[in-house]
Formats: structure tokens, sequence, C-alpha cells
């Protein structure tokens, strides 16, 4: 199959069915597609280039091994961001440890559905961007997804495993902890 | 096609990465859901057997079933339609269903059949001296020389 021909205009799903039929060119046009975006994901996690490089390319590797795992009922970009989330973790947790939480209420109790006081581009980037780094981990990742690679919550919460009232909650209470950062810091 | 997906592409040929069979990932999906079932009806037994001899309340059977409803819980937490609810919900839903099923197990007897069968294993279940002493199956009365 020509890759310049085929899957410009199909959906990422199209593309991962065909390549679990063994159409590995075509894969490219997923790497193509989701590159810079998974790249950008994990300078929130880490800072080195050349760690990033080496772990976006482990992570599409990952993906390939795995793609037969793929339902194509299902979005490709969260299932892609579900390894790329994982690996970029495993990543920080060799860097830095952070105290595992089993029991977080955040998830064990519903919420009501948080009401998104600011809209994906009515966020003040720059100033999330600048703190980020000081919030816990289960505050940040929503925020990144969020506001940084724009996903919804139900794809979020594919990502992180978490209930979907639960990434609103996290949201809200990450935007307030960085405003509050952010105004002890002006 | 770009540097780096050309890179990727590349090194999948030159390395000869295979992509993992698709029957991998169908017999893991089909481990868990064994293995939920098989913690679901261990979790299943011990309620019902906690209905069942409720009083002197059994303490170890209790923790057993804790921990194969946490263990159930957790295999399930794999599939979208759990995850994405609070844990609270599932749990509620796993105990109100044991419960549910465990008084309908106890309403036919399953608990006195099982005592009566006398399995290697689950005897020591029924064979607590408390329980002995609460429900005599019969008693020896011995007449006392005058």
């Amino acid at each position: 199959m020509d890759v310049n021909s085929w899957g410009q205009s199909e959906s990422d799903e199209e593309i991962a069915k065909q390549v679990q039929l063994n159409e590995i060119e075509l894969f490219g046009i997923l790497i193509n597609r989701y590159e810079k975006k998974i790249k950008r994901y994990g300078g929130k996690f880490l800072s080195r280039e050349e760690d990033i490089e080496d772990i976006v390319q482990k992570i599409f590797i990952k993906a390939y091994r795995n793609i037969q795992s793929f339902d194509i009922k299902r979005k490709f970009s969260s299932w892609l961001y579900r390894i790329a989330h994982n690996e970029f973790v495993n990543e920080l947790k060799k860097k830095k440890r952070e105290p595992l939480n089993f029991f977080d209420p955040d998830i064990i109790f519903p919420h009501l559905p948080a009401r998104e006081e600011n809209g994906i581009h009515d966020i003040d980037k720059e100033m999330i961007n600048k703190d980020l780094s000081k919030l816990p981990s289960k505050y940040r990742e929503p925020i990144i997804l969020r506001y940084f690679q724009e996903l919804e919550y139900k794809e979020i919460s594919d990502i992180l495993n978490i209930p979907t009232s639960t990434v609103g909650i996290r949201l809200k209470r990450g935007i307030k902890k960085l405003k509050e950062i952010y105004e002890r810091n002006k | 096609m770009n540097e780096t997906s050309k890179e990727i592409i590349d090194k999948i040929k030159k390395e000869d990465i295979k992509m993992k069979p698709k029957w991998q990932f169908i017999l893991r999906s089909f481990s868990v859901i064994g293995l939920a079932i098989i913690f679901f009806v261990v979790a299943l037994y011990l309620s019902s057997f906690i209905l069942f001899s409720f009083r002197p309340f059994p303490l170890f059977p209790l923790i057993l079933l804790m921990i194969s409803i946490a263990l159930f819980e957790y295999l399930l937490k794999e599939f979208k339609i759990v995850y994405r609810k609070p844990v609270i919900y599932t749990l509620f839903f796993i105990i109100l269903s044991l419960f549910i099923m465990g008084l309908f197990l106890n309403m036919a007897h399953f608990h006195e059949r099982m005592e009566r069968r006398d399995i290697p294993g689950i005897r020591r279940f029924y064979l607590q001296p408390e329980r002995t002493i609460r429900r005599p199956i019969f008693e020896i009365k011995v007449k006392r020389p005058l």
C-alpha cells in the first residue's frame, strides 16, 4: 500500500486497523500525527530533550508491538496516550519518588460534575506552565491533558484510569492550587 | 514520512520487531475475567457463610471476604465500565449483590448441605467450637449415676 496516496484522510482508527493487518508502513502516518503531541506531553514530565526523544521512540515501538490489543471501536489517541502516560510516569518515578496513594478519596467517592470555570482557550497557559511542576502529579497530569493536549474528560479518564467525575474535580482543584501559587509568588 | 517516523519504521524492520499476536491479548482478557469470576465465587461463598453463622461473628472468613472483594474490584478496574465510576459505587454494587445472592444461597440451605458433606479443607469453617455449642447437630445425654 502506498503511504503517500493512502491514509492521509483516513481516521487514526482506520489506519490502526490496516497496521493490524501488517501494513507496517502505514504506522508511519500515525507517528507523523502524534509525534509532536507526545513530545509536548513528555515535556511536561521530563526536561531533558534527549530523554524525551528516547522515550517517544520507545512509546511508538511499544504501541506497534501491542497494536493488536487496540480495539478500533475506541479512540486511538486515548490508547496511545495511555501508553505514553505510563512510560513517562515510569521514567519520572526513576528520577524522583512520589508517595503512592491507594486510598485516594477522589477516586473512591462520587463528586458532582465540576463546572469548568476556564474553557480550554481562556486559561492563562503561561501562568499554568510556570508553576506546573510544583503541583502533585495527581493534579498536574489532568491539567496537561486538558489544557495542553486539549483532550475531553472521557479521554483523560481512559488515559489515567480514573472516574470521569474525578477528572473534573482534579482539574478544578489543580487550577485553584496553581492560582494560589501564582498569587503567592507575585 | 518525517525523520522520526522513518527512523522508527526502519528500526522495526531492521530489528525485526514483531507485533504481539492477538490471541495473547484475548487470553489475557479471559484470564482476568476468569480470575474475577473465581474471586467473586469465593466472596459469595464467604459472604453467605458469614450470614449463615452470624453469631459468633466469623472474623477469619470476614477478612478473607474483604481480600476477595478487593481483588475482584482490582481486576474489574481493567474495564471502562468500572474505572469510569467512583470506587464507592462499584463496591456498593458488589456488596449488595453478594448480600442478596448470599441470602438466596442460605434460603436454599447451601451451607447446611456443605456442613453435612464434610469436605476436607472447607471442614474447618464448619467446625468452630462456638458454633457447635450454638447449633448442636445432636446431643448425647449422659445420665449421672445416682
